[in-house]
């Protein structure tokens, strides 16, 4: 199994430290996971790269724009989840809007 | 009743106790007996043909109990309040001194002012004459030597006399001289004294006072003095007898008056008590003046005078700051709920038996019927005592009942049942909750009323009228429960007693051990500062229960102590002191305060001298500023100590359900520093003493339990209350602040980021990170769930990433957010101050944008 994701909040660093975790049980999972970090000023250049765009909690008022912009399937993390890294949850959001055709 | 013969006696023998006393007439024992003279002079005369007083000769006749002979020489002293206790040691040296052979010993008697050296002296003299050591009619000379202090020609004149001018000395030859004071007596005068006492021949006795025998010490006056009294001091002396000095004391003003004083326990434990600076004299003039007070006040009154604590003197008063030190003694000497009456002759003690409210009032109407008051004034008077009997009334019919167990075993199970489904009625038709001390009161009131111990009762018609108009509803009620109790028990009940049942409905019952309104003091260093601030506050806020005292700055403790105590007592008026301060010693200080005057008293601490005191230390040894700085803020956070707060959990049946009640509290509660403290107690003092230790160091902010205590005016929720309130509505019950970042589960939190953040102290961020964070909802804007779990992480990742240099994302709208948002800007850098002080770093621009980008959503 192949997941592109794409980790977006303010500056990308707090997201940062979700993709480490989430490598981490991508691997321990066996699932090819292709995932970066970024900022919201920079977006916009790398996400036709992925196929869902997940964004942290702080950042949610800027679904509407973001989804507009990427026209790509995006979620909201649950703040709690955010919190506390709690990734086995965050996948399952992920695999909720994960497009079908693939 | 005595009879008037042995009034007249005891009336004589009264005054004949007396210090100056002659002896009393004929028309003085008429007036003060309200006697006919005429009488009077036939009783005086069988008297005096029994010899149980004598008279006097010359005009007027004075009558005496004294009668000199030798066979009642060894009564004398006798009548000497301590002559078989404190003063019994003095009483035979005195004796022994007059007796002594060949001529009696010359003596100095020392004691402090107003213990009674002069009267001594004057027993001493007429013990003599009484012994036949002195001649009949042997002279008795005083002389006050401080009246000579600085002149003392005028004392050798005055003393020894002139030519052709006899001085006292010469007066007083085959008499008695009595020399008070004689330490003002000058060294010259002193040394002739000795001469003359040595060359004497006419057989003078000599008695000296002073305060202390060292004041004495010239050898050669010492050896004429051979021998040396000391009168203790009032303080020395057993309580005991300082209650008999009272009770004569209060006789006799009563005798003065000629009226019946009366004086309830409160008063004479601070007699008993207060620092009596002056002795005997001064407790004596005190008693004096606070009897005149009480003439003033009620001198239209007939007949009884009742004295209060507040006719007499703020230093009198203040022996109730004392009632604590003495404890058992004194409720053994004055028992609670008592009442002394003088008459002037005799001392009744009467128990004021709780139980009776109607037995009084009656008493109180025959008495002032007796007087020829008439009945309008009779029933005004009374209604106000009623008022105020009522709440008392209905105290003592409850205090010993707390739960329906105990209640079944005093009253009728009808009583109880019937009381029951009329107070729920009652609630239903009133829309209030009626006090289970209602309940109790009630079913007590009309027990008495069935097994026939009320008596006829009185109510004015204008407290008549203002119950009917007031209280309509519950009169109504009432009415209903008296058709009841007809039914049931036959009992018939006058107006007055359905209003007095209707009393129980409309009445509040108070526990509260301080009613009163608080007072705040500001004790403060330097000249005149408390007294500013106090001046300030008062101007603006009228109000007027706000005191200032002034902390001096080299007294030693327990002067200020000392000071501090007396001040707080004077100004307390029974809600408690808020003392606000600036000095570290004062704590203890005030801790000690309270625990001995039962006063509750709040600390708030306001270090604003020490704080200065140290930072000008501080920039006089050159420290540097930024440190000194920091030091300042540390010490007024020592100051201000560690404020708790505290809720109590209150069970009545043991300490289990307390504890439950404490941990369902504390599993659900989410509140914020708080220390919750489980107690298992029914009685009411020992509570409000733990209550007040609790006060001591911080806030009770509420009491939770199976019934409310009602102590200190601290908010109460019943255990239905808090079992009912959904889980995350229990801080606003219960009053205290809700744990901040509300849904958050920091320990899971913190143990992801411990994995995930290589470069910072996570102990350190665990504390301060939920602070920031509470204080930027506080300071800058409410967060939702989101933003909250999105930004602690953001923020902790920030720390993290500038603590390992690592690159900070660029924020591309800096600029455009920074200049928009200015203000909010340097808000948030000032909240974010404590973050980068912890941890050493700089939270740049970029960083700051990006915060303001979350916290605003921009």
């Amino acid at each position: 199994m192949e997941r592109k994701i794409l980790l977006i909040c303010a500056g990308g660093m707090s997201t940062g430290i979700l993709m480490k975790k989430m490598e981490k049980y991508a691997a321990e999972q066996g699932i090819t996971l292709q995932i970066e970090a970024v900022g919201m000023s920079a977006y916009e250049d790398v996400c036709k790269s992925y196929d869902v765009i997940l964004l942290g909690p702080q950042v949610a008022y800027k679904k509407a724009e973001i989804e507009q912009v990427s026209q790509m399937p995006l979620a909201v993390i649950a703040a709690y989840d955010y919190a506390v890294g709690n990734v086995a949850n965050i996948m399952k959001q992920v695999e909720a809007i994960y497009p079908k055709t693939q | 009743m005595k009879s008037n013969k042995e009034k007249v006696y005891d009336f004589i023998r009264l005054h004949a106790a007396e210090e100056n006393s002659e002896g009393v007439s004929t028309s003085y024992i008429a007036e003060a007996l309200n006697l006919q003279r005429t009488n009077v002079s036939s009783i005086l005369n069988t008297l005096v043909s029994e010899k149980r007083i004598r008279k006097t000769n010359g005009r007027p006749v004075l009558y005496h109990t004294k009668t000199p002979g030798e066979k009642d020489a060894d009564n004398y002293f006798s009548t000497l309040i301590g002559s078989g206790g404190s003063l019994k040691h003095a009483i035979q040296l005195a004796k022994a001194a007059i007796l002594y052979p060949p001529r009696s010993l010359n003596t100095i008697i020392t004691g402090e002012r107003g213990t009674g050296k002069r009267h001594l002296a004057k027993q001493m003299y007429q013990y003599a004459a009484a012994c036949q050591v002195l001649p009949q009619n042997a002279p008795y000379v005083e002389m006050n030597c401080r009246d000579y202090a600085d002149a003392e020609s005028r004392a050798q004149t005055e003393l020894f006399g002139t030519e052709g001018n006899a001085g006292l000395w010469k007066k007083a030859e085959s008499g008695l001289l009595y020399l008070d004071n004689i330490q003002y007596l000058g060294g010259r005068l002193r040394r002739e004294l000795a001469e003359r006492i040595r060359s004497d021949a006419s057989g003078i006795i000599v008695i000296a006072s002073c305060v202390e025998a060292a004041q004495v010490a010239e050898e050669e006056v010492q050896t004429e003095f051979p021998m040396v009294l000391r009168l203790p001091s009032l303080a020395e002396r057993p309580l005991t007898e300082r209650m008999e000095m009272i009770q004569q004391l209060f006789s006799r003003e009563a005798s003065h008056i000629g009226r019946t004083l009366t004086v309830k326990e409160d008063l004479l434990r601070c007699l008993l008590l207060y620092e009596c600076e002056a002795n005997y004299h001064q407790l004596k003039t005190d008693i004096r003046i606070g009897c005149a007070n009480a003439y003033v006040r009620e001198y239209q009154n007939q007949d009884v005078i009742p004295l209060y604590i507040s006719d007499f003197e703020r230093h009198v008063r203040m022996g109730m700051l004392r009632w604590g030190i003495m404890g058992d003694e004194l409720k053994t000497l004055v028992p609670g709920n008592t009442l002394y009456s003088f008459d002037g002759t005799q001392v009744h003690v009467i128990e004021e038996s709780g139980g009776n409210i109607y037995r009084q009032l009656s008493q109180k109407a025959s008495m002032l019927n007796a007087e020829g008051i008439p009945p309008e004034e009779i029933s005004a008077i009374l209604s106000a005592e009623v008022e105020r009997s009522f709440g008392w009334y209905h105290r003592e019919l409850v205090k010993e009942v707390n739960d329906r167990e105990q209640l079944a075993a005093l009253v009728d199970q009808r009583i109880v049942e019937l009381v029951d489904s009329f107070l729920r009625q009652a609630q239903e038709q009133l829309h209030r909750r009626l006090d289970d001390s209602i309940f109790y009161g009630l079913c007590l009131h009309l027990n008495s009323l069935i097994t026939g111990k009320g008596e006829p009762r009185f109510m004015d018609k204008r407290q008549i009228d203002h119950l009917l108009a007031a209280h309509r509803t519950e009169y109504l009620l009432c009415m209903g429960l008296v058709n009841r109790l007809n039914q049931i028990w036959g009992l018939e009940l006058s107006t007055d007693e359905v209003l007095l049942l209707t009393m129980f409905l409309c009445h509040e019952p108070s526990v509260s051990s301080q009613t009163g309104i608080p007072v705040i003091l500001f004790a403060f260093f330097g000249e005149g500062i408390a007294e500013s601030i106090v001046r300030t506050i008062v101007s603006l806020t009228h109000f007027k229960h706000i005191f200032p005292f002034e902390l001096p700055l080299e007294k030693e403790e327990n002067k200020i102590y000392e000071a501090l105590k007396r001040y707080i007592g004077q100004i307390h008026q029974g809600g408690g002191v808020y003392v606000v301060y600036d000095s570290r010693i004062l704590p203890e200080i005030l801790d000690e305060i309270a625990a001995e005057s039962g006063i509750l008293i709040r600390q708030l601490p306001a270090p604003v001298t020490t704080m200065g005191i140290e930072l000008a230390r501080k920039v006089l040894t050159g420290a540097d500023p930024g440190q000194a700085y920091q030091d300042a803020l540390r010490e007024i956070k020592a100051f201000a100590g560690d404020h708790k707060n505290y809720i109590v959990t209150l069970c009545t049946t043991g300490k289990g359900g307390a504890e439950e009640l404490k941990n369902y509290i504390e599993r659900y509660g989410m509140l914020e520093n708080v220390k919750i403290i489980p107690m298992s107690m029914s009685d009411s003092a020992a509570l409000s003493e733990a209550f007040r230790r609790l006060l001591r160091t911080g806030t009770i902010q509420c009491v939770v339990g199976t019934y409310d205590p009602k102590l200190f005016s601290i908010p109460f929720c019943s255990i239905s209350e808090v079992f009912s309130t959904p889980k995350e509505q229990l801080p606003e019950l219960l009053r205290v602040r809700r744990v901040p970042g509300r849904p958050l589960d920091y320990p899971a939190i913190f143990d992801y980021l411990e994995q995930q953040l290589k470069h910072v102290d996570l102990i350190r961020l665990q504390k301060l990170l939920p602070e920031v964070l509470d204080s930027i909802e506080r300071e800058l804007k409410p967060l939702s769930g989101d933003t909250q779990a999105g930004l602690l992480l953001h923020l902790a990742c920030c720390i993290d990433r500038l603590k390992g240099q690592e690159k900070t994302p660029v924020n591309p709208r800096k600029t455009d957010i920074l200049g928009s948002h200015s203000q909010e800007f340097r808000r948030l850098m000032k909240l974010l101050k404590p973050l980068e002080k912890s941890f050493h770093i700089i939270i740049n621009d970029d960083e700051a944008a990006n915060i303001l980008t979350i916290i605003y959503q921009l």
